[in-house]
């Protein structure tokens, strides 16, 4: 039986599938029971590109198979685009992420084919979305300096204190301070100024 | 002995008038956020405050929220309930149960991810009130761990959104770095700083307030609750809070219970191997990575919770006496506190930083 691995090398990145725990990168996932399609649309939500996904045979033999860049890609907001299509895009994308998911956990009223119908008709609306838009390249003025990619902050959890409240107080007060932190403070901003 | 709820109960004077007067202004905050406690140290009072970083979910069908009234607890929107901070680290003892951890080995824990908001909750009450202030904080990231792959990035990244949600301006600071500010402005903030904390042992070398070597290791105080756990057959906790009552690195261990005499037996065995272990790593580290000529001898300023044991100083000094060091010693010290150490440390390089934004 033949079956598939995620592979992702770059380190830190948290990883989210349905179905499964949280795992952080660098990470072999085993996905051979899980949708495949889900997967990648969880990983291009996520902003990660930069991953492999190979089968392997019962003889341990591994084979890369290809996903195709435009699956992969999430389009940059280094390049300006129409942000009403962004946000379509976007809106679609939680849609199929949400539907894939529902058919994954079968936690939903609708139908196993009920999902497959939204899901084509959705794949279909994206792909004419995708199709329809176009990028400007700005090119900017050249630097020396190195080309830092920022990290996409998606896979930081959302703090969601709605409907959360604490009783009581868990902190204990341990100390008064002596020393005069002001001066030490003042001795610090000199001393690093000098040394600059 | 080590512990901080007992310390808690000290009496304590509340405000101090001058910094009082000073509300008007940018309010500070140092912010020491360890794998066992956390402490908080602000610009306008005296005061520490600090809480132990775990937690533990409660079955409602066991115990009903009535019978909470003296515990510190968080509920959530779907009436789960979490005991936080000292009182889930009692309870946990009383049951025999382990505690949740929100942070492991210095970090954010991938076990805990839903803790966050529980976290975040901790974080408010701990911080206290900055509505409508001017508010920034310095909070406290380990460096990264020579001897364990895990990234710090997502650890950091948490904790200032955590911050973000707040209304707080945040920046990290290196935790080691911290017990320098802290501790050596005698030495204008030259020395190397040690922090013995819960997940990780993190140290920093400074020289006038530049930071010339920072590098962490993933074996401190949770690394010889284990241990030792493992060779007594108890759980973890159970450990930690003997250690936090009885242990003794020097002197006499008047202890008549022979199981317990054989945990701490135990325990100051994994502390000799922790000192040493930290001890080889700092040579090899320096000799590797330090290009500096340090013509003074550097203090060394030992803290973090781990350190707390009576005798710990005495025995650090009697482990690296058995090396030969890259840089001369000028002492080896015990922070004033080694508890709120990183967080006064962090309070003064935010008042510094803040100052230097005027």
């Amino acid at each position: 039986m033949i079956s598939l691995k995620l592979k992702i090398k770059e380190k830190g990145l948290m990883i989210e599938i349905p179905g499964m725990g949280p795992v952080r990168s660098p990470a072999d996932i085993d996905i051979s029971n899980i949708d495949i399609n889900l997967v990648i649309a969880v990983l291009r939500r996520s902003g990660i590109n930069n991953y492999n996904i190979v089968s392997v045979t019962e003889d341990g033999i591994e084979k890369t198979i290809s996903v195709p860049q435009e699956l992969k890609k999430k389009v940059k907001d280094k390049y300006p685009t129409d942000t009403s299509v962004d946000k379509r895009f976007d809106r679609l994308e939680s849609m199929m992420v949400n539907l894939l998911n529902r058919k994954f956990e079968s936690k939903t009223h609708l139908s196993e084919e009920q999902i497959t119908n939204k899901l084509d008709r959705l794949e279909t609306l994206t792909q004419s979305i995708v199709n329809g838009q176009k990028h400007t390249v700005v090119h900017t003025n050249k630097s020396d300096e190195p080309v830092i990619e920022e990290m996409d902050t998606m896979f930081i959890p959302d703090i969601d204190l709605d409907g959360m409240s604490m009783k009581g107080s868990s902190r204990k007060i341990i100390e008064v301070n002596e020393d005069n932190l002001d001066e030490a403070a003042d001795l610090l901003s000199s001393i690093t100024r000098k040394e600059k | 002995m080590g512990n901080p709820d007992e310390q808690a109960q000290a009496p304590v004077e509340t405000v101090n008038k001058e910094k009082a007067k000073k509300r008007g202004a940018p309010l500070c905050i140092g912010l020491d956020v360890g794998t066992m406690h956390l402490a908080c140290a602000r610009s306008d009072t005296d005061e520490v405050k600090i809480t132990r970083n775990v937690f533990m979910p409660i079955d409602t069908d066991d115990v009903h929220i009535s019978e909470l009234s003296d515990i510190s607890y968080v509920e959530g929107a779907d009436g789960e309930v979490y005991i936080i901070g000292s009182d889930a680290f009692k309870y946990a003892n009383i049951f025999g149960q382990e505690v949740s951890r929100p942070m492991e080995k210095g970090l954010i824990s991938s076990k805990e991810i839903a803790a966050i908001d529980v976290l975040t909750l901790m974080i408010k009450d701990l911080i206290g009130n900055v509505k409508g202030r001017d508010t920034y904080c310095c909070y406290s990231i380990p460096a990264e761990a020579i001897d364990e792959g895990r990234s710090v990035t997502y650890h950091e990244r948490v904790w200032g959104s955590i911050l973000k949600r707040l209304g707080i301006n945040y920046t990290s600071v290196n935790e080691a770095m911290a017990i320098i500010y802290s501790e050596c402005a005698a030495e204008k903030f030259s020395g190397i700083g040690i922090s013995f904390g819960a997940g990780m042992a993190n140290v920093a070398v400074a020289y006038k307030g530049i930071e010339a070597l920072t590098f962490s290791t993933a074996r401190a105080g949770d690394w010889i609750d284990r241990l030792t756990a493992e060779s007594v057959g108890m759980i973890a906790n159970r450990v930690t809070n003997l250690k936090e009552k009885y242990m003794k690195l020097a002197g006499e261990v008047k202890i008549k219970n022979k199981k317990t005499r054989r945990i701490l037996e135990s325990l100051y065995y994994h502390h000799e191997a922790l000192i040493s272990y930290t001890v080889k790593k700092i040579i090899k580290e320096f000799d590797d990575k330090v290009d500096i000529e340090v013509d003074e001898a550097l203090p060394i300023i030992v803290s973090g919770g781990t350190s707390m044991p009576e005798g710990f100083v005495e025995l650090f000094k009697t482990v690296i006496s058995e090396y030969e060091l890259p840089f001369e010693v000028s002492e080896i010290r015990k922070a004033k506190n080694p508890l709120t150490a990183v967080a006064n440390g962090l309070l003064i390089r935010n008042m510094s930083d803040v100052k230097g934004m005027k």
